[in-house]
């Protein structure tokens, strides 16, 4: 009954190298016993490696291995009663390194084929579990980044550049007396000419 | 360097708002306050200044004929700063902190004249008492562990320690103890006195038994000579203490209060007894204990204040060298008047205003004409002509008023909205229990209230909430406030917070830990469901109040563990559970406030849209591990729980201060390592297709980020973004620094998206170019000169105007004014010059008429020729 | 209120770095304090209030110091570390300074820059750093001067034309009056420029015969007026 599926998952993001396997193991629950959900067996995460790629930040592959376990009919039947009865589909995924568990729901109309996105902390501690639409992956892993820092570097080398660069060029408004007021001059010395030229004209 | 910075300046006044310098004051207040009095010094000369130390360990001089504030010194917010003791007369002397404690004297001119560590270091374990003698120059030091008292004599005129062995004394630090002319220790027992004698450690305590079997006794040392009185409910014994023990000297019956002052040497007892509601009677008992009838008086509270707290007599001689005294009386909230022996008030400060918790802004009522006027739109269409004549004789009605002679003594009155929205009032709740109703424009109090069983909750903050506005005539507006009962549970006072009127007070017997507001009923009033985590009840307030609901709940637990429920109708189911990262304690959770967004997207460089992503169900939580030294910050949607987006920031640690609205979110921590504020802000995008109208947080796109850091050259106290009626006007955020500045940072420096390296493009958008320091240039702090010394919180609502914001910011000072983030684009500006215009355009009107008629006259007399 | 004066005061911050004895603190840190002193002498005192309300900020409140009469200032159970010192007064710029402090008990003090903050731009020893003058907090109105009308190129362009055109007529005679529009119009017949043919003309002309005389005997009537005209 135990089906072993090995896929690559897409790791979004890493940041450290980690020589930790973290191992989740995911349950669901589709009735509820009084309040309490009853939570079956649905598949059992191990995240194999986790690599360190510096240059780019947004994508590193990884491994990701899921076993997980067989639905039976009646089951299956369950599962696709909750959305007609308007009741959700709930998810437990529980680290077992320390034994926490966290908690997600859906009411997705098929709610096995989604995409579930574990959410990692930067020493690989479960955080939680997202339900996405599905894709091309059953289960991504969003390991927490570092956050942009100011960014200095680049903008000291800008302004040594520049510093450089004014030091070398010293421009100054010196131009002449005609290159600044030309614009005033010409019309008057139009208009000069032309009251000239009526008036030596009308004599 | 110096050129960048230029730069950097203009490019910051970009939409820079500065005032002018003849606008001071036209739109802003400040008002300053000490805290709450627990220490008084009535200074060198009688009529001068007097000095206080408060509970907010500020020491400040206040001018002894009109209670104005003349200089004050604020110390550290924390047990460093905490004001042990203050020397009586004379020049300030203070013993301030306990790890070290600090001796500091001051000039009365508020320089720094000495400064001077005490040299004892207390034991393990001990709780310390420090006692200041000015005419003796010394320091009395007690430290009170569990098994005995080591008191220590610092002189500070010679620099000498005196400190003694261990005595024992296992009572003392269950028992009330004082020290009485610095020279005796004083111990209540059970029902014996017991009395050490510092000139004579040797001898230990010596005990001297009450005559009396009453319980539930009270020890007061008083502040001058060697006398303590012991009180019970019905009588208070005066007792001389010495050397040799405690000599029973008198028996008091039904006393209120008991004090002494001395005055030329001559001590003076004084007596106080309850005679009205709110007056005390004084009488003064000379040193051979015989009433003073020239000095008897009565001192009066005003209505606004509580009752009394503590009362300090000082000794004054009057013009014909006779005895009179003054007193100052602290009250039970937190006010600070000064009485003449005849009973008149001196002067009054209300110092709860220092310690301010809640704010509200509060719209005022239409006038009567106007809500008429208005009332057209809420009826039943009748038809046109009779709207019409509606329409007229409102108007007719608006024209008698305006000829009318107005009453000034009416109630409320000038209580009305006026033209552009700017006259609002503004409900504070304090610390200490009382409620004020504060003109915005003004600053006038309107009415106060002191409730002496509601408290802040456990976070110091009360909950107010707005039930019903002012908007629906003739239904009275409701505000509540929530808070803590002293006697267990939570307490509900409803009040119309235009007239202070309390319309309704009660007892809910929950521990409520956050509140949502139900749907409006058929009378505008809107519900709160009030949740308590601890037992996870709900109930919903008022209990008739309208109970179909659906709302979704956060709660994020300390040990990291972050839950969702879902209440529906009374029933809670929790719905998902995260982990915040390992070893972390969460530091603060911000969700949005209701506001309008007004665009839906960006237009970039080449005239696409970026579309915004605004989730109204998220929420930005923020967790610190000290052992980490990380700061983790995660953007979660309440309904679903899915982790939106997490980050972190390695060797960070707080304050941190966070604004969460439209779609970024802003926060701001201290850099450990390069020792320096950052401000980070995240922006969320939905991308280049237009999303559905309506947001659900289980259909949406996972949205793209976009998250920058900044460096900010200041320490942030606080932080808060301006808000706007229709959202148009662009946001600016407002920091609080160390300093008492407010700090106005338009959002656009705040854009993840700035470039570093500009492309066309970019140029286009108007993305100013990514420099990663923020210098906010002078022209761009909020309050230029009126600072406001520990900024707890700033508020801003929107006013009726587009354009403009308004902004109270309180913490030991309360600071009011208005911004206008685009500058006021929909009105004129304030110094448009009317009259001017109009003189030019009669003058052009003047010439026009004129030369027309001198050049017809011309043409006449040319058609003449 | 204070009015702001108009002169900018030179202020300088002369922080002497000084080793004082090590005390124990709580902790067991040594504890260390920060000295520094304002560089104001006293007949440059135009604000009252400098003792009173300034106040020194470490760190932004974490410790507080105050001023004494002669403008220095001590921040007591410091422990070794790296300090921003802040000292604040709502009207007067002061140069904040960070203070290293190493846990021998070493002292230096160096220029606060936040987007370098390890470059050591040392601040001599006793030191005298720069001055930041006043707070600016106002913009300035904008006001206008007569100046700016007088020395303005475009009223000289056009103002000065409008006064020739309204004054020169008033300084001739009548008879020169009468001259001078006779020219004006002379002007005017010369400027109309005959070379460029009228369209009209032009159109006629390519379309039939008739019209040439007509416009011919339009330009004789027009000739004849001339002439009238001159004659007069």
């Amino acid at each position: 009954m135990i089906k072993f599926i090995a896929v690559f998952g897409l790791l979004v993001s890493c940041s450290e190298t980690q020589d930790i396997r973290p191992v989740f193991a995911l349950f669901h629950s589709f009735e509820l016993e009084g309040s309490e959900p009853i939570w079956m067996a649905r598949a059992k995460v191990t995240v194999d490696a986790l690599t360190h790629n510096p240059s780019n930040r947004t994508a590193s592959k990884a491994m990701i291995s899921i076993e997980s376990n067989q639905l039976t009919p009646e089951e299956r039947r369950k599962v696709d009663n909750l959305a007609l009865s308007g009741k959700r589909y709930q998810l437990k995924a529980v680290d077992t390194s320390t034994g926490h568990h966290v908690i997600a729901y859906t009411y997705h109309a098929d709610p096995l084929q989604q995409t579930l996105k574990l959410s990692l902390d930067p020493s690989g501690f479960l955080e939680g579990v997202t339900f996405l639409p599905a894709g091309r992956e059953q289960v991504i892993v969003d390991i927490m980044q570092l956050a942009p820092q100011p960014e200095t570097a680049t903008y000291i080398q800008r302004m040594d550049h520049e510093r450089r660069e004014r030091e070398k060029t010293q421009g100054q408004d010196n131009r002449n007396f005609f290159a600044k007021y030309w614009m005033y001059i010409v019309p008057l010395v139009i208009f000069l000419l032309i009251s000239g030229a009526g008036n030596p004209e009308g004599q | 360097m110096f050129e960048l910075k230029i730069l950097l300046f203009s490019i910051g006044c970009l939409t820079c708002s500065g005032l002018f310098e003849d606008q001071v004051g036209k739109w802003d207040w400040l008002r300053k306050h000490v805290g709450p009095v627990k220490h008084v010094n009535f200074g060198t000369i009688a009529g001068g200044n007097i000095f206080v130390g408060t509970a907010s360990n500020v020491l400040a001089s206040i001018n002894s004929r009109s209670g104005k504030l003349v200089w004050r010194k604020i110390l550290q917010e924390d047990e460093r700063g905490v004001i042990h003791s203050l020397s009586r007369r004379g020049n300030p002397i203070l013993v301030t902190g306990s790890d070290p404690p600090i001796l500091r004297s001051f000039h009365i001119s508020g320089a720094l004249h000495w400064e001077t560590k005490l040299p004892s270091t207390p034991p393990k374990d001990s709780e310390q008492e420090h006692f200041i003698d000015a005419e003796s120059m010394t320091v009395v030091s007690v430290y009170t562990s569990a098994k005995d008292v080591v008191v220590s004599q610092f002189s500070y005129a010679s620099q000498e320690t005196k400190t003694s062995e261990p005595i024992s004394a296992p009572f003392a630090r269950l028992s009330k103890c004082t020290l009485v002319d610095n020279s005796i220790y004083v111990c209540l027992v059970d029902q014996t006195l017991k009395v050490l004698a510092l000139s004579d450690l040797a001898r230990g305590f010596i005990s001297s038994d009450l005559k009396t079997d009453a319980s539930a006794l009270e020890l007061k040392g008083l502040p001058e000579g060697r006398f303590v009185a012991v009180r019970s409910k019905v009588s208070t014994w005066l007792y001389g203490v010495s050397a040799k023990g405690a000599e029973l000297l008198r028996q008091f019956d039904d006393l209120t209060e008991i004090t002494n002052f001395k005055h030329n040497d001559v001590v003076y007892q004084v007596l106080a007894k309850r005679s009205e509601s709110s007056c005390w009677t004084l009488s003064v008992l000379d040193s051979k204990f015989s009433e003073v009838s020239e000095l008897r008086g009565e001192i009066c509270i005003p209505n606004v204040f509580s009752g009394i707290r503590t009362l300090d007599v000082m000794g004054l001689s009057k013009k014909d060298a006779a005895v009179s005294y003054r007193a100052v009386v602290t009250t039970d909230d937190a006010g600070v008047l000064m009485f003449q022996k005849e009973g008149r008030v001196v002067w009054s400060r209300e110092e709860a205003l220092s310690e301010v918790t809640n704010v509200q802004f509060v719209d005022l009522p239409l006038s009567d004409i106007e809500a008429h006027i208005e009332e057209e739109f809420t009826e039943k269409p009748t038809g046109v002509l009779s709207m019409l004549i509606k329409r007229i004789y409102s108007q007719l009605q608006q024209l008698a008023t305006f000829f009318e002679p107005k009453n000034p003594l009416a109630k409320n009155f000038g209580l009305v909205r006026d033209n552009f929205g700017f006259h609002k009032v503004v409900f504070m709740a304090t610390k200490v229990g009382k409620l004020f109703l504060v003109d915005n424009l003004s600053g006038d109090i309107l009415w106060s209230r002191y409730l002496p069983n509601i408290r802040p909750f456990s976070n110091g903050q009360y909950i107010t909430v707005t039930q019903r506005s002012t908007a629906h005539i003739p239904h009275p507006p409701v505000l509540s406030i929530f808070g803590r009962s002293p006697s267990g549970g939570s307490r509900v006072l409803a009040l119309n917070p235009i007239t202070g009127q309390i319309l309704d007070d009660q007892h809910l017997d929950i521990t409520i830990t956050q509140y949502s507001l139900l749907q409006p009923n058929e009378e505008f009033l809107k519900g709160v469901v009030l949740y308590d985590e601890t037992t996870r009840r709900t109930i919903v307030y008022p209990a008739k109040a309208n109970t179909n609901y659906k709302h979704y709940l956060l709660t994020v637990g300390k040990r990291g563990v972050a839950d969702g429920f879902l209440l529906e109708d009374g029933k809670i189911d929790r719905l998902w559970s995260i982990h915040l990262a390992a070893g972390s304690e969460v530091e603060g959770v911000a969700v949005k406030g209701q506001e309008n967004v007004h665009s839906q997207g960006r237009v970039l460089g080449d005239r696409s849209v970026l579309y915004k992503y605004i989730n109204p169900n998220l929420a930005a939580i923020i967790s610190r591990s000290a052992q980490q030294n990380s700061v983790f910050v995660y953007l979660i949607d309440v309904v679903t729980g899915s982790i939106i987006y997490q980050t972190v920031h390695r060797k960070a640690k707080g304050p941190i201060h966070m604004v969460h609205s439209e779609n970024w979110f802003v926060y701001s921590y201290i850099n450990e390592k390069m020792r320096r504020q950052e401000i980070s802000a995240i922006d969320l995008y939905e991308g280049f297709e237009q999303p559905n109208d309506t947001f659900s947080s289980f259909s949406s796109v996972q949205p793209q980020v976009e998250h920058n850091t900044f460096i900010l050259p200041d320490y942030i106290v606080q932080l808060k973004d301006t808000v706007t009626e229709k959202g148009i006007t662009s946001k600016l955020i407002l920091a609080a620094n160390a300093q008492g500045s407010i700090l106005e940072i338009p959002k656009a420096m705040l854009d993840p998206r700035r470039p570093v390296n500009p492309t066309m493009l970019h140029r286009e958008e108007g993305l100013i170019p990514y420099v990663p320091e923020i210098l906010v240039p002078p022209q761009s702090i909020l309050n230029y000169n009126q600072s406001v010394a520990r900024v707890r919180g700033i508020e801003t609502a929107p006013s009726g105007l587009e354009s403009t914001c308004l902004v109270l910011a309180y913490g030991l000072d309360l600071y009011y004014t208005r911004v206008a983030p685009s500058q006021n684009f929909d009105i004129l500006k304030d110094n448009f010059e009317h009259y001017f215009i109009l003189v030019v355009l009669a003058a052009l009107v003047t010439a026009t008429y004129v030369t027309r008629a001198l050049s017809a006259r011309k043409a006449l007399k040319a058609a003449w020729q | 209120m204070t009015r702001l004066p108009h002169s900018i005061l030179m202020f300088g911050v002369l922080l002497a770095a000084a080793v004082t004895s090590a005390d124990e603190g709580a902790s067991g840190d040594a504890e260390y304090t920060i000295e520094g002193k304002l560089a104001i002498s006293p007949h440059q005192d135009n604000f009252t209030d400098i003792l009173e309300a300034t106040q020194i900020l470490v760190d932004g409140g974490q410790h507080i110091g105050f001023l004494k009469d002669d403008y220095s200032f001590e921040i007591r159970n410091v422990v070794p570390g790296s300090y921003l010192v802040q000292v604040s007064h709502p009207l007067i710029n002061f140069e904040p300074v960070r203070v290293d402090i190493s846990s021998k008990g070493a002292k230096r003090a160096r220029r606060v820059n936040n987007v370098q903050p390890h470059l050591n731009n040392h601040l001599p020893y006793p030191l005298k750093i720069k001055v930041l003058g006043l707070h600016n907090y106002f913009q300035q109105r904008e006001t206008w001067s007569a100046t700016d009308f007088i020395f303005h190129p475009m009223v000289w362009t056009m103002g000065l034309p409008v006064l020739l055109i309204m004054v020169l007529p008033k300084m001739m005679s009548a008879e020169d009056m009468a001259q001078t529009q006779r020219e004006v119009q002379q002007m005017q017949n010369a400027a109309r420029m005959p070379a460029v043919p009228e369209l009209s003309e032009m159109m006629t002309s390519f379309l039939g015969q008739r019209p040439p005389q007509r416009g011919g005997a339009s330009n004789t009537n027009n000739r004849n007026r001339n002439e009238r005209i001159r004659h007069d």
